[in-house]
């Protein structure tokens, strides 16, 4: 999926997200880059996994019609302010405004006489669709905590410590058999993923409450995502 | 702040790693020896420890130091000494419980380190892996033994 790290210089959200989410609304047209990049980095592949769950596939590609929605969509001035003012969660609203972008192209896509693909109704789903998103989204969030953590870890010159919570945490490695490749004892190597780990945590739980996620509600969030990946 | 060109490859996910990966997110220690490392880690956490050494079941018989680090303490006495350490009824998070979890490390690493026995039902990777993050924030001469006690066969 894309990812919200570019070659391009984007502002980064602080620890309290719904505080940079807030400022960036606030910012009106000068915070929205950041903050379409954000979200396109982070639903993009929640949506297409939506998108390919929907009767509207024929539409046309996945990747193209997610591209086309947020093109349409990010560009109004109001678009996340009626999310703030919705209450939902924004992946939820992002699906929902997928949907209506859907029916948009279909209708302009019936005007022109291209309807001979249509099997379903419009707007009915193969099967619901709010797990497979939420398992996309939780990949989604994981890979943006592992990001901004890893980029963290480099700007701090830590380096060897992301690589040895890569090996620990991702690859499942014991401290003692990593510990060599870098010079440092199984305590320490401990020590330094533990430093990683509170970076990658707080990323996560950034990214969650982005979504709308009330600070008190994180952890059952989570536990809901783990159920969906196979905890 | 300043974003960066990500130098880093993007691992692979597979659900499995993202399991693990979204469990470092949960606020709430997801190992209880979480919550002992928590509070070693604190900044009073110097005191705490002197208390839960006088307290620990292996003072009843001299210096935790001796008894367990320098390996005086028989095979039969870290038995006596890890069944008192379980024996608290005390509420998971409270001091009392974390001082009978921190003997309770201390008295396996004991049984390892000098008896080549594991005194725990767990298994031991994850024996080695708790006593490994203990010891990451426990002053010396505690962190020596417990990184040595992981070296031991048992």
């Amino acid at each position: 999926m894309g990812s919200p790290r570019s070659s391009e210089q984007h502002d980064v959200f602080p620890p309290t997200l719904n505080t940079w989410i807030d400022r960036k609304i606030d910012e009106g047209e000068t915070g929205r880059p950041d903050l379409n990049h954000y979200v396109m980095s982070v639903y993009a592949d929640p949506l297409k996994v939506y998108f390919r769950g929907c009767s509207m596939r024929w539409l046309g590609e996945p990747d193209d019609i997610i591209a086309g929605f947020f093109a349409n969509r990010l560009a109004r001035p109001n678009f996340f302010n009626d999310w703030k003012s919705a209450g939902n969660r924004l992946r939820r609203w992002l699906m929902n405004a997928l949907l209506f972008y859907l029916r948009e192209v279909s209708r302009e896509r019936r005007r022109h006489g291209h309807v001979e693909d249509v099997v379903d109704e419009i707007g009915e789903w193969t099967d619901g669709p709010e797990a497979a998103v939420d398992r996309a989204w939780a990949f989604a969030l994981v890979r943006n905590a592992w990001e901004r953590a890893s980029n963290d870890c480099r700007d701090a010159g830590q380096t060897a410590h992301w690589e040895i919570f890569v090996r620990h945490h991702h690859d499942g490695e014991a401290y003692r058999d990593i510990a060599p490749d870098f010079g440092v004892d199984a305590s320490q190597a401990a020590v330094m993923v533990r430093t990683v780990t509170k970076k990658f945590k707080q990323a996560l739980r950034d990214c969650i409450a982005m979504d709308g996620v009330a600070p008190g509600e994180i952890d059952d969030e989570i536990r809901m995502l783990l159920e969906i990946t196979g905890s | 702040m300043t974003e960066h060109a990500d130098d880093h490859p993007t691992v692979p996910l597979t659900d499995r790693a993202v399991t693990r990966m979204l469990t470092l997110g949960l606020s709430r220690p997801a190992r209880p020896i979480d919550g002992l490392i928590e509070r070693l880690s604190a900044p009073d956490a110097a005191g705490w420890l002197d208390v839960a050494l006088r307290l620990s079941p292996a003072a009843s018989d001299g210096d935790p130091v001796d008894r367990l680090v320098h390996g005086q303490a028989s095979r039969a006495d870290l038995e006596v000494y890890k069944r008192s350490a379980q024996a608290s009824n005390a509420p998971p998070i409270s001091d009392e419980a974390m001082r009978g979890m921190f003997a309770y490390f201390t008295i396996v690493a004991a049984g390892l380190a000098h008896h080549g026995i594991l005194l725990t039902s767990r298994p031991r990777e994850q024996v080695d892996e708790f006593l490994l993050d203990l010891a990451a924030v426990l002053p010396e001469p505690w962190h020596s033994f417990l990184c040595r006690a992981t070296e031991a066969p048992a």
